[in-house]
């Protein structure tokens, strides 16, 4: 039977990222044709492409935290939800700029570890701290380091504690301070 | 005028902070964001004249507010910070509150050299000696 030049070209592209060590893959090449089920011609392209039944690879170390660093990122927007419901007189609403400017570094922050190799420095507790600031807390054993990012300020405050060393400073959340995390992760 | 006398408080005693469950996050933890001023101090019950469920309950709408214990001495042991017992009596649009006492320090500094990074390096202080709820976030109201 003559295939589609859609089967061939997604076979074609398949069999690239089997060979390119790509995170999917089939059992085996020669036993089976890459997982394809014939395309029946009423079918659209895109129910094709959903029979392909590719297994899964096991994610790498670096992507399991990436993924842990987007849930963070996903469940820190509850902040934006934070009402003056308790009469704070400095209660602060808690904005998408200064969320996303910490969500923006922390992206930064991980490609350049990832980059660099360091992995599993673990993903921090976003969170809301005072007048508007949002926090980034990493927690590891007895080593710490919290950034802060205040409302309406493009700057950053730090502190890290782990034992026999302790950093602080401040710094322009734009820049992606790896030195931070290898800190931590040394 | 208050007639309740301002009292020296003794290290091993402890004080009652009151939590915003709404500021906390999905896993209900203490987080360092949790230590904050408000009116120039962090405002806390000392235990004296206060019990934790008392505290909670004192603004209304206990359900809305978790506690934490702090230990005075542990607190004074961080660099900077400071405790005053200030009851409350008598003073217009506040309730009367002998157990009043407030922490300073978090966010002005006796200091005149800059310290950048100060106050995190205060609530991080603060967090890791004071991480366990007295009454956690969504217990019962008595």
């Amino acid at each position: 039977m003559i295939m589609s030049r859609l089967e061939k070209a997604l076979e074609s592209s398949s069999r690239e990222r089997l060979f390119s060590g790509s995170s999917y893959r089939v059992r085996s090449i020669k036993d089976q044709r890459l997982g394809f089920k014939r395309l029946e011609k009423s079918k659209s392209a895109d129910e094709f492409i959903s029979f392909a039944p590719f297994a899964r690879q096991s994610a790498s170390p670096a992507e399991i935290e990436w993924r842990a660093m987007e849930e963070e990122i996903k469940a820190a927007n509850f902040v934006l939800g934070i009402e003056n419901d308790c009469q704070e007189d400095d209660f602060v609403p808690y904005t998408h700029s200064v969320l996303s400017r910490a969500t923006d570094f922390l992206r930064r922050l991980m490609i350049h570890a990832h980059a660099a190799n360091v992995v599993g420095m673990g993903v921090p507790q976003i969170g809301p701290a005072d007048c508007g600031s949002i926090d980034l807390f990493w927690e590891k054993g007895d080593r710490t380091l919290l950034i802060n990012f205040p409302a309406g300020e493009n700057i950053a405050n730090y502190y890290g504690m782990k034992p026999k060393s302790k950093i602080s400073g401040q710094f322009d959340p734009s820049e992606s301070r790896a030195e931070l995390i290898f800190w931590l992760a040394d | 005028m208050s007639v309740w006398p301002v009292e020296e408080i003794p290290d091993p005693d402890s004080l009652f902070y009151r939590v915003p469950v709404g500021q906390l996050r999905g896993d209900l933890k203490v987080a360092p964001g949790n230590f904050r001023e408000n009116k120039g101090s962090i405002s806390s019950d000392w235990a004296k004249y206060s019990t934790a469920t008392q505290t909670r309950a004192r603004q209304g709408c206990p359900e809305r507010f978790a506690i934490l214990r702090m230990v005075v001495g542990k607190v004074r042991e961080i660099d900077e910070l400071t405790v005053s017992h200030e009851p409350v009596q008598n003073v217009a649009g506040m309730s009367d509150n002998r157990a009043h006492t407030s922490i300073y320090g978090l966010e002005s500094s006796a200091s005149t050299n800059i310290e950048f990074g100060r106050k995190e390096r205060l609530r991080t202080e603060l967090h890791k000696r004071f991480n366990t709820w007295e009454i956690p976030p969504n217990a019962p109201v008595e």
